[in-house]
């Protein structure tokens, strides 16, 4: 696996190097002097010279590559398999869905279903104990944001 | 003088700064004892509410969530043999056997004094420290202060698990993600894709909360936990009696030797008290005169980690605020709510906010006492909280998360970028990789580029000025030994994993025939 990593790393940093900092770093007309001190001041010095550490590191990554399973034994890491891709990928799919529907619908109306999914996904079945919590923290947290610091969370279909 | 800590006091000791320790100071603990649920990662999320109150009303609380937290994990460790954060990972070897032999109120209460006493003495440490070092860093111009930020930047390494160059990778994401908006000196724009609201870089609290709250969310999700099996605290009266004075009497050399270890070890930058629980703990275990008895239920297994876990808090804050230089996550966390309060952390605090330095100073004092007696009077409730189940925990703690993330800038970028960076944060675990140097080198590389700017100007571009400043030049040759002996001692682990590999190949041989 570290192989790959490494391999992916040098290409990254390369492609980082060559095609993002050059598209991505708007030249400023002042510069600070010429010479090595004014390259270091420059707002090029530091992404390239992360690029630049990112290509040598991913070099030694690779150099010093073990197989997956040596990695784990090490301590490295821990194992992914189907249940925590399910469970990992479900609980941020729900946040996505979420954060997709904050705005229009908004947040009293929203979070306690976020919030009642999340808990049923990850296996809660006390339902009343679920419902009383699922209303109970987002209005808790949401008057306590309207009158406690006066931020107005997205009040969506009720606003 | 007089006039300034009488200002001080009136502050912290009115209603609002006194419950705002205890409120931060309880929800420090619980967050501590509840295993997956860190102190950082209560800071990150809890942050964002005390920008709106004032700077001693609002640093307090933190402080509270920072003791209660590092006390906290103690309570789990002791009652279901899993720290509640890697702080207290050494009190599990003697305080969880101590509650499987019907002593766990001993060892809770051995922890309550302990982590009390060590974090007694680790606020004298900061008060005492704190000052002086100020002023000499008052003295400080651009070319030192990026002398030793680069120098702090090597601590970075320290922070490796057990792959530098996958340390080294996070903290290198850490600069780029750092670079990314305008560039406060050229006023040249970086890395923003064309998404405007990039252009002001990306926050920091969103970023914490999505490594530290929501990472450690999918981490623990991934896991199935369900209900934990927590010790039940009855027990002989008699074997669970202890006293203060009996820790401070009986243990003194260990209570003595630990907070040492603590403070030190919490003073320098990048060691925090997941190290000083195994070094004070070590050290005990050495000192003991029955070594044997340790990893069985010894009560100095409990006193040591705990005084040494505690006695960094105060400590950690010593480069934080002499220097404005977070030494660990948990100060860089609060780095980022002090700049939210118009504080700069930095020896220019000493002189230009001397009311907010006395106020800190008192508060941690007070956050002290608050742990102590909250500690005390909680001892039995902590069966019931640790049994809270995770399917309805975690959702509410995410939740609190996406709020918190929410509230900085009225902003569902942020939120975007608190889940963003969730996802990152596990991915990163699940791979081996470290997430506090990311968080470390996203904060100092903007100082260290400033620096380094600001001292090339000053120079007309002269790379001279670092070696000529007799300061500058220490740090920098300091940074020089510093990295030296990192490449020694990975070299020296290479070489004695080498030196292993075929023994252990022997000796599979000699099983196998």
């Amino acid at each position: 696996m570290d192989r790959w990593l490494g391999g992916a790393l040098v290409l990254a940093a390369l492609l980082f190097y060559f095609v993002v900092v050059p598209a991505e770093v708007v030249m400023p007309r002042f510069q600070v002097g010429g010479g090595v001190g004014g390259a270091a001041a420059s707002p090029l010095f530091f992404p390239r010279l992360m690029a630049g550490l990112l290509g040598f590191l991913g070099v030694l990554i690779f150099l010093r590559g073990q197989s997956r399973a040596e990695t784990l034994h090490a301590g490295e890491g821990f194992a992914f398999g189907q249940i925590q891709a399910i469970r990992v990928g479900g609980t941020a799919a729900i946040l996505a869905v979420y954060l997709a529907l904050l705005d229009p619908i908004g947040y009293v109306l929203l979070t306690p279903v976020a919030l009642a999914s999340l808990s049923l996904f990850l296996g809660f079945r006390r339902r009343l104990t679920l419902v009383i919590v699922a209303v109970a923290v987002p209005v808790t947290i949401y008057l306590g944001f309207r009158f406690g610091m006066k931020i107005l969370l997205p009040e969506g279909l009720l606003g | 003088m007089l006039d300034q800590l009488a200002q001080a006091a009136a502050t912290v000791f009115g209603w609002q700064a006194l419950a705002m320790i205890l409120v931060g100071t309880i929800l420090g603990m619980v967050v501590g004892a509840l295993p997956g649920l860190t102190a950082t990662m209560a800071m990150a999320i809890f942050s964002p509410l005390t920008f709106f109150m004032p700077p001693l009303v609002g640093i307090p609380f933190l402080l509270g969530i920072y003791k209660g937290g590092t006390y906290g994990g103690s309570i789990s460790a002791i009652l279901i043999g899993t720290p509640g954060t890697a702080s207290n990972a050494a009190t599990v070897m003697d305080g969880f056997p101590m509650a499987q032999q019907g002593r766990a109120g001993k060892a809770m209460q051995t922890s309550i004094y302990a982590s009390t006493i060590g974090d007694l003495i680790s606020n004298l440490v900061l008060v005492l420290a704190a000052w002086p070092i100020a002023v000499i860093a008052l003295k400080f111009g651009p070319a030192e202060l990026f002398a030793l930020i680069l120098f702090s930047m090597t601590i970075i390494a320290s922070l490796a698990g057990r792959s530098l160059p996958k340390c080294l990778v996070s903290a290198t994401f850490g600069v780029l993600l750092a670079m990314i908006g305008i560039d406060t000196i050229s006023g040249a724009s970086r890395l923003t894709f064309g998404v405007s609201e990039l252009q002001g870089g990306i926050s920091y609290i969103p970023f914490v909360i999505g490594l530290f709250g929501l990472g450690e969310i999918f981490v623990q999700v991934s896991k199935r936990t369900g209900h934990l099996t927590v010790v039940d605290l009855k027990g002989d009266p008699a074997a669970n009696r202890v006293t203060f004075r009996e820790i401070l009497g009986k243990y003194k050399l260990t209570v003595l030797r630990s907070s040492l270890i603590g403070s030190g070890l919490g003073a320098l930058p990048g060691i925090g008290a997941e190290t000083s629980c195994w070094v004070a703990y070590a050290m005990a275990r050495r000192a003991s005169r029955h070594p044997e008895r340790f990893g069985k239920g010894e009560i100095e297994g409990v006193i040591a980690p705990e005084v040494g876990n505690n006695a960094v808090c105060g400590a950690s804050m010593v480069p934080l605020l002499a220097f404005g230089i977070p030494g660990d996550v948990v100060t860089a966390v609060m780095l980022g709510a002090f700049i939210a309060q118009g504080l700069r952390p930095g020896p220019l605090l000493f002189k230009e906010n001397i009311v907010e330095i006395y106020g800190i100073f008192i508060t941690l004092f007070l956050a002290t006492l608050a742990m102590f007696v909250v500690a005390k009077l909680s001892v039995r409730l902590w069966v019931r909280v640790l049994q809270v189940p995770a399917g309805l925990l975690y959702p509410v703690v995410t939740m609190l998360c996406l709020a918190g993330a929410y509230a900085i800038n009225n902003s569902l970028f942020d939120v975007g970028i608190a889940i963003a960076f969730g996802v990152v944060g596990y991915t990163m675990r699940m791979a081996g990789f470290e997430v506090a140097p990311m968080v470390l080198a996203f904060i100092l590389a903007p100082m260290l580029e400033q620096s380094l700017a600001q001292s090339l100007m000053m120079s007309h571009g002269n790379p001279l000025i670092f070696v000529t400043r007799p300061i500058a030049l220490l740090f920098l040759v300091l940074t020089a030994v510093s990295i030296a002996l990192y490449i020694r001692s990975g070299l020296r682990a290479r070489l004695l994993q080498a030196a292993e590999v075929p023994v252990a190949e022997r000796h599979g041989a000699s099983e196998r025939q």
